[in-house]
């Protein structure tokens, strides 16, 4: 009997990572041209960005459906674990709803053993979330401890994102208080953060490069770290960089690198790149 | 006459509006800058057309009604820092003639005293040489004169005090030296003798010869404007129509109450809760005098009339204001926690930008690029939010803005003093963070960028060293006058080649509705060129007088 990590596939988790810690991910989906594909499974990110920058029609996402995390959950149970099931954002999306009502269905008994939890966030930090759950798994706490460790860290988990454009959130109905950045006379690179499960507008640097260096900045101040991840949509050298920059704020300067997946890269657009962080507890430097 | 009566005072006061017309152009051409921007003449004439509106037209009014309507309007009318400097001046003046029917000689030195208190309280770093120095000289000069015992009349008074004034003006270059080296004595200070002077000729019942022959006397000559360098058209300015909406309600709250006198901070309080944000309250315990724009005349006067007896009551309905807002939905109530930028610009490609970049309403400033105190407070009113941030945009604005700001406690001031400096602020804005982190990293944001202004001369002027003729076209940098050229774009490269060092640096240049685009293009291609790398952003401006305007970050 062990505990079992579940997440879907907007936590952007590096597929070794899932497959490394034993973590399940259940896939949401990406409509695209009227075809239903599974993040993750039936859809790769590369042809994912193609899509997205020649298609003249949006991509939309759906959320897993009951049915697909009862199956998930049925399987884990039968093979006796416990299950801490951590999620994006009730605000972004139903894939909490979906999980809940999986868990309903299984009978009391059974959904007693199913802690689903709302991580109030999306991508690389739910994606470090869910990470740092796996390690606590092992450890021989109950499933209930290792939920409550996860919403402990709720409030250490950050995250800022910097946007090529605006366009991609805007039109798939994301944009949110973000919309006060949507000025685009001046090129800014607006940097963005999720918080109470919202897209929120951060900061306006006026180009790529003030960006960056404020991505640096912003991450400096929250140190010190026990997590930290860098994340790309579609340009991996500049994620390269930004984790080089980086180094040094991350305990055995372990920094992963993640891609942020369909789910979310309908909304990101080309040209995004983050950070997500889990902070070592106690008050930040600001 | 030993005492002056109200009635006296508003003639008085309108001739003296009469004498500062007559030499409008005159003090215009006294800028010291050779920028067709920031005109004294004119805007000290507009505040004084606007204390002359608030001023009870009775003949039977009292001085303290009279000086007291005289303040409001001025205070609502005031424009650029000289308008606003007067509209303190009669603020103190009214200040010390509150109860008072009459003014007489003693009355007269206390409100020239007051008033000069006033006017030096308004500017954060009042220098001499000014205007501030001509009031405070006349002040002196009509105490000193009473002090000899000889129990002078009234017109005598008004003479030492424009003597005074005069001796005072003709003092102002050697006390500041931007006025030596441009040769010219302070605009706002002539503004104070003309005033003055308009007064003594009424009083003595003299004609204007008098100004110009003490002027004479003082070698004071005003440089003339050159030739068609001056954009801006007199009759325009005089047909300009005063744009309000609502209903301006005023009353004098007479109180009621023998021991406790009227609390106008709750007053201030209570209306800008309940009617509206616009309220201004002033006076002592003992009368109280409101000026409030609201959409019911019936609530306000109401509530005044629960503090005393009502006097003076006045209300007018207005027409619609020139200020253009975002047509968006606007709530009755301002939603808790809600800020609003309002800024000042001219300019569609300006305006736009702004706008864009979350701007609730921008506010012209009609052809002198200076709004008034009550067109800053109708912006910020219309704006729907519960709070207003302003940017003025402008180093002529700043003042007003701070006026409007300490008549209304949910207006706020970033102080910019140019436009690229309002937009740096402007992309600092984050309406989810608290107002004060907001004002915090506005003002911060404002340091972040040196700003290039480019225009053509409107008189001769010299720039380091080198003297530069009307017409030629000049770079302030940072507001100092630093290079010149015989385009715009040569004047604009002469001093971005003085900052510009870096390929990390980011080049903004707005331009203005008088650049040519081809100009606009190649001096980008250049700038590219000279620094390869570095991010060059050309945005179409359309601002009126400065060909372009710069900035570097």
């Amino acid at each position: 009997m062990a505990i079992r990590i579940v997440t879907d596939s907007a936590a952007d988790l590096p597929p070794e990572m899932s497959q490394q810690r034993n973590i399940t991910v259940v896939p949401c989906y990406v409509i695209s041209d009227d075809v239903t594909y599974r993040d993750g499974v039936d859809i790769l990110p590369d042809q994912f960005y193609e899509q997205l920058v020649s298609n003249p029609r949006l991509p939309t996402t759906a959320q897993p459906s009951a049915a697909d995390f009862q199956s998930v959950y049925r399987d884990l149970l039968a093979q006796g674990h416990q299950i801490v099931s951590i999620h994006l954002s009730r605000k972004l999306s139903g894939t909490l709803n979906s999980a809940e009502q999986a868990r309903a269905s299984l009978g009391a008994e059974a959904g007693e053993s199913i802690e689903i939890v709302d991580s109030q966030l999306a991508s690389v930090p739910l994606g470090l979330l869910v990470m740092a759950a796996a390690q606590l798994a092992p450890d021989g706490a109950s499933h209930q401890q290792v939920a409550e460790q996860v919403r402990g860290d709720l409030p250490l988990t950050h995250c800022f994102f910097l946007l090529d454009t605006l366009e991609y959130l805007q039109r798939g109905g994301r944009i949110g208080k973000a919309h006060a950045f949507l000025g685009s006379v001046l090129g800014v690179k607006p940097i963005l953060t999720i918080q109470d499960g919202e897209a929120h507008p951060m900061e306006r640097p006026r180009n790529r490069d003030r960006a960056l260096r404020r991505l640096v900045e912003l991450t400096e101040q929250q140190a010190p770290l026990r997590h930290l991840a860098v994340i790309y949509s579609t340009e991996p050298e500049r994620a390269e960089d930004l984790r080089a920059r980086l180094s040094g704020l991350a305990p055995q300067n372990d920094i992963i690198i993640s891609r942020f997946g369909p789910t979310l890269g309908t909304y990101v657009g080309p040209g995004a790149l983050g950070v997500g962080l889990i902070r070592a507890g106690g008050a930040p430097t600001t | 006459m030993t005492v002056l009566r109200g009635n006296d005072f508003r003639q008085a006061f309108d001739a003296a509006t009469r004498c500062l017309e007559h030499y409008r152009d005159a003090i215009n051409a006294l800028n010291v800058f050779p920028v067709p921007d920031g005109d004294t003449g004119t805007n000290m004439l507009l505040t004084m057309r606007s204390a002359m509106e608030r001023c009870p037209d009775s003949s039977d009014a009292s001085a303290a009604e009279v000086t007291a309507g005289l303040a409001d309007g001025a205070f609502w009318g005031a424009r650029g820092n000289s308008g606003v400097i007067l509209s303190q001046f009669y603020r103190g003046f009214a200040e010390a003639l509150i109860g008072e029917e009459v003014c007489d000689g003693p009355g007269l030195a206390q409100a020239l005293n007051l008033a000069a208190d006033a006017a030096y309280r308004s500017v954060g770093h009042p220098v001499e040489g000014t205007m501030l120095t001509v009031i405070r000289s006349t002040a002196i000069a009509v105490q000193e004169e009473l002090d000899r015992g000889e129990d002078p009349d009234t017109p005598a008074l008004w003479d030492t005090a424009f003597h005074a004034a005069v001796a005072a003006l003709y003092r102002t270059p050697s006390q500041l030296p931007v006025l030596k080296e441009a040769g010219v004595v302070d605009a706002g200070a002539m503004g104070i003798v003309a005033i003055i002077g308009g007064i003594l000729c009424f009083l003595t019942g003299r004609d204007r010869d008098l100004v110009d022959r003490a002027l004479a006397e003082a070698c004071v000559e005003p440089v003339p404007v050159a030739g068609s360098g001056t954009k801006i058209e007199s009759d325009f300015l005089d047909a300009m129509p005063d744009a309000q909406w609502g209903y301006c309600i005023q009353f004098l709250i007479e109180s009621d109450r023998e021991e406790e006198g009227l609390a106008l901070e709750q007053i201030r309080e209570r209306l800008g809760k309940e009617v509206s944000d616009s309220a201004v309250v002033v006076g002592d315990g003992r009368y109280a005098r409101v000026h409030v724009h609201a959409a019911d005349p019936g609530p306000p006067l109401s509530y005044g009339a629960s503090l005393g007896s009502l006097h003076q009551i006045k209300i007018e309905n207005m027409n619609a204001q020139t200020v253009e807002f975002i047509a968006g939905h606007r709530s009755k109530a301002p939603a808790p926690g809600s800020i609003a930028v309002v800024a000042v610009a001219q300019g569609e490609g300006l305006a736009h930008l702004f706008r864009d970049h979350g701007c609730a309403a921008i506010i012209d400033g009609g052809q002198t690029m200076n709004p008034s105190v009550e067109e800053l407070l109708h912006a910020a009113g219309a704006s729907g939010s519960e709070e207003t941030i302003v940017l003025p945009n402008n180093s002529n604005v700043v003042a007003t803005a701070e006026q409007s700001a300490g008549a209304n406690p949910r207006v706020h001031v970033v102080p910019s003093r140019t436009v690229p400096q309002g937009v740096a602020a402007m992309l600092a804005f984050n309406p989810e963070d608290p107002l004060e982190r907001n004002l915090e990293k506005m003002c911060r944001a404002l340091e972040t960028v040196v700003t290039v202004e480019v225009t053509q001369a409107v008189r001769a002027a010299t720039v380091d060293g080198n003297v530069v003729e009307a017409g030629r076209y000049i770079g302030l940098l940072e507001g100092k006058l630093a290079t010149s050229g015989e385009s715009p774009e040569t004047a604009l490269k002469a001093a971005l080649d003085r900052i510009v060092h870096s390929e990390d640096q980011i080049i903004t240049l707005y331009q203005g509705a008088d650049a040519s685009p081809a100009g606009a293009d190649e001096l980008r291609r250049q700038l590219e060129a000279q620094t390869p790398g570095i991010q060059v952003d050309l945005v179409p401006g359309g601002q009126p007088h400065y060909h372009y305007l710069a900035s570097v970050e």
